[in-house]
C-alpha cells in the first residue's frame, strides 16, 4: 500500500473512548493512534488496541520521533515504533517537522524548527532513516508555530516541500495548522496550500483552536471552527477525496460529538469523489 | 541578522526550555536582529513546563491535595528544574522521579515520598506490559504485581483520599500491594495481612496447600481458602477449577 490509501473519515482514539466506541453502533471509517501511548504497554491501552484493530485500520501517528532534533535517532524509539506500526499493520504512520527532544531530555512539545537549507539538509536523511527502519511509507505533518525562528531564511511552504520531494515521503496535511499559522502569522491560508505538493497528502489533521491574546493557539480542544472546515472544503477541490482526521485531545467530549465531526467531514469527501466513483 | 548554525539554535533553545526557566527576552537577545515577539516565545516555556506540571499532578493527585495548592506549586517548579522528563519517549516519564526527587528533600512530611511511591506504582501497574494468564498451569503471583514496603499506612491514607476525606498517612509499618485486576484492567491495591502473604509465598515458591499448612500449624482447607480468596481478586492466579 502507498503512502495515499484512501481510508475514509477517521478520529483519534483516546482512553476516554475505549469502551463506548467498542459499544457505539456507529462507526468511524478509521481511528489513529498517538504511537507513544501504545508502545510497550499492557493492560486497557492493550486491549482497546487489539479490540478496534479487528474493525478499524489503525494509524500510529507519533509526537517524539524528534525528527528535526539534535540528538541522534532513539534506537529504542524506533524498535517500539516499528513493533507497533507491525502490529498495527498500518499502511503507513507519521509525525510532525519539529524537534522535540534536548540534550537527551524529551519535552513532550512540538517545537518549530528554522526555514534554511540546514534544516532541510538535516531532516531529509532522518526521515530516510526512519523510513527504512520501519519499512512502511512515512507521513510529515506541518506543526503549527508560533514565532519564526531565528536563522530562517526561507519560508514554511518552501521548506515542506524540499523536505517532503527530496526525502520522498508524504504530507500530513493538518488544515487546522495551515489556517492557525495563517492568522498568526498573516497570510493566505489557500495560496499557502497551493505552494504545496498536494499530489503527496496521505491525509488531513482537522482540529480546533483557540484564540488567545497572544496568539492563536492550537489547542485540539474543540470543535472543527467554520474557517478549517472552509479551507478543508478549498484543499478537497484541489485533491479529490483524502483520508481525514478529527484530532481532539483535551477536554474531550462525548464520543458522539467527535463522531458528529467526523461525519461532517465524510459528507465532504463524498461531495469531492468525482461522479460515480467511491470514496 | 547574523545566521546562527543549527547546533547553535538548539544549545540556546536547551538553555532556555530545558537547564532552567529563563525571560524569553533573553532568548531574543541571544539572536541579534531576530525580530521575535517575546509573548510568543513565553508560549513554548509555559508549554514545556506544563506538560511536566499537568501530568505529574495527574499521576500524583492525593500528594497534591495533601501538600495543599501553594506547596504543590513551589514544590514543582524544583521539580521541573531537575529536567524530569528524561529519555521516556511516553508522556508520563516525566512524572516517574517525583517519589526519588521527593525522598532527597529534607523540608518535606516524611510520609510524602512513600505516598508518591504508591502513587507512582498505581500508573506503573495500570501500564505494566505484562499479559495476565487467565488460564495458568499452576497458582503464580499476578505478574504487574508490585510490593513495596513503607513505614507509613499509605494504603488507608490513599483510601481516605480516594472517599474524599484525605489525611496524611499515619506511622506504621505496611507492605502495599498493588496489581492489576485481569477482569476490568483497573488497578488493586491493599497492605497485604498474613492471608494476601501466604497467597503469594504458595505462588512464588510453588509451595503445596498441604505442605503450607503443616508448616503453619493451620487446616490445609483454611490455607485453600485464603489462595481462593486471593484468586478471585487476581493477585494470585490459578489454574482452572483452583480458585
Ligand atoms: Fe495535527
Amino acid at each position: 500500500m502507498s503512502s495515499t490509501t484512501l481510508l475514509g473519515a477517521g478520529i483519534g482514539l483516546r482512553r476516554e473512548f475505549f469502551e463506548d466506541l467498542l459499544a457505539s453502533e456507529r462507526r468511524p471509517d478509521w481511528l489513529e493512534i498517538v504511537s507513544e501511548n501504545f508502545m510497550g504497554v499492557g493492560g486497557r491501552s492493550r486491549w482497546a488496541l487489539e479490540e478496534c484493530l479487528g474493525r478499524w485500520p489503525v494509524i500510529p501517528h507519533g509526537v517524539n520521533l524528534n525528527i528535526g532534533g539534535p540528538d541522534p535517532l532513539d534506537e529504542a524509539y524506533l524498535e517500539g515504533l516499528s513493533e507497533l506500526v507491525r502490529r498495527t499493520d498500518a499502511p503507513f504512520f507519521s509525525d510532525h517537522f519539529c524537534y522535540s527532544r534536548l540534550g537527551g531530555v524529551y519535552l513532550h512539545e512540538l517545537l518549530p524548527l528554522p526555514f534554511n537549507e540546514e534544516v532541510i539538509a538535516h531532516v531529509v536523511p532522518r526521515i530516510r532513516a526512519v523510513r527504512d527502519r520501519v519499512g512502511r511509507p512515512f507521513l510529515l505533518e506541518n506543526p503549527s508555530y508560533y514565532e519564526v525562528m531565528p536563522g530562517s531564511t526561507l519560508d514554511e511552504a518552501e521548506v515542506l516541500t524540499r523536505i517532503v520531494e527530496e526525502a520522498d515521503c508524504g504530507l500530513l496535511l493538518d488544515v487546522n495548522n495551515v489556517y492557525v499559522n495563517a492568522q498568526n502569522h498573516g497570510y493566505d491560508p489557500v495560496a499557502f496550500l497551493d505552494r504545496l505538493p498536494l499530489e503527496r497528502v496521505g491525509y488531513v489533521h482537522l482540529a480546533g483552536h483557540t484564540p488567545e491574546p497572544e496568539a492563536i493557539i492550537d489547542t485540539h480542544g474543540a470543535a472543527v471552527p467554520e474557517p478549517v472546515w472552509d479551507l478543508f472544503a478549498a484543499l478537497l477541490e484541489r485533491t479529490g477525496p483524502v483520508s481525514a482526521l478529527v484530532e481532539w485531545d483535551h477536554d474531550i467530549p462525548p464520543l458522539d460529538v467527535v463522531l458528529d465531526q467526523a461525519d461532517r467531514a465524510r459528507a465532504l469527501l463524498t461531495a469531492a469523489a468525482p461522479a460515480g466513483a467511491e470514496s | 541578522m547574523t545566521s546562527p548554525s543549527l547546533a547553535e539554535f538548539f544549545s540556546t533553545m536547551e538553555r532556555f526550555l530545558v537547564e532552567r526557566p529563563r525571560e524569553p527576552t533573553w532568548l531574543v537577545e541571544r539572536f541579534p536582529g531576530w525580530k521575535a515577539r517575546p509573548e510568543r516565545l513565553a508560549i513554548y516555556g509555559r508549554f514545556v513546563e506544563g506538560h511536566v506540571r499537568r501530568v505529574t499532578a495527574s499521576v500524583y493527585p492525593a500528594c497534591r491535595e495533601l501538600l495543599g495548592e501553594e506547596r504543590w506549586d513551589s514544590l514543582l517548579a524544583d521539580y521541573y528544574l531537575t529536567r524530569p522528563a528524561g529519555e521516556d519517549p511516553r508522556i508520563n516519564g516525566c512524572a516517574r522521579s517525583f517519589p526519588d526527587f521527593l525522598a532527597e528533600r529534607e523540608d518535606l512530611p516524611e510520609w510524602l515520598a512513600p505516598l508518591a511511591t504508591f502513587e507512582r506504582a498505581k500508573l506503573e501497574v495500570y501500564y505494566h506490559p505484562a499479559r495476565i494468564p487467565l488460564q495458568p498451569e499452576h497458582l503464580v503471583p499476578n505478574p504487574t504485581l508490585e510490593a513495596f514496603e513503607s513505614s507509613w499506612l499509605v494504603c488507608q491514607a490513599y483510601a481516605r483520599f480516594r472517599r474524599g476525606a484525605a489525611t496524611p498517612p499515619e506511622p506504621g509499618d505496611e507492605i502495599a500491594l498493588l496489581w492489576r485486576s485481569p477482569r476490568t484492567r483497573f488497578v488493586c491495591w491493599r497492605a497485604a495481612s498474613p492471608r494476601e502473604l501466604l497467597a503469594l509465598k504458595l505462588a512464588v515458591e510453588g509451595i503445596s496447600v498441604e505442605a503450607a499448612a503443616a508448616a503453619g500449624g493451620v487446616a490445609p482447607a483454611d490455607v485453600r481458602e485464603a489462595v481462593a480468596a486471593c484468586a478471585r481478586e487476581g493477585l494470585v492466579l490459578a489454574p482452572a477449577g483452583e480458585a
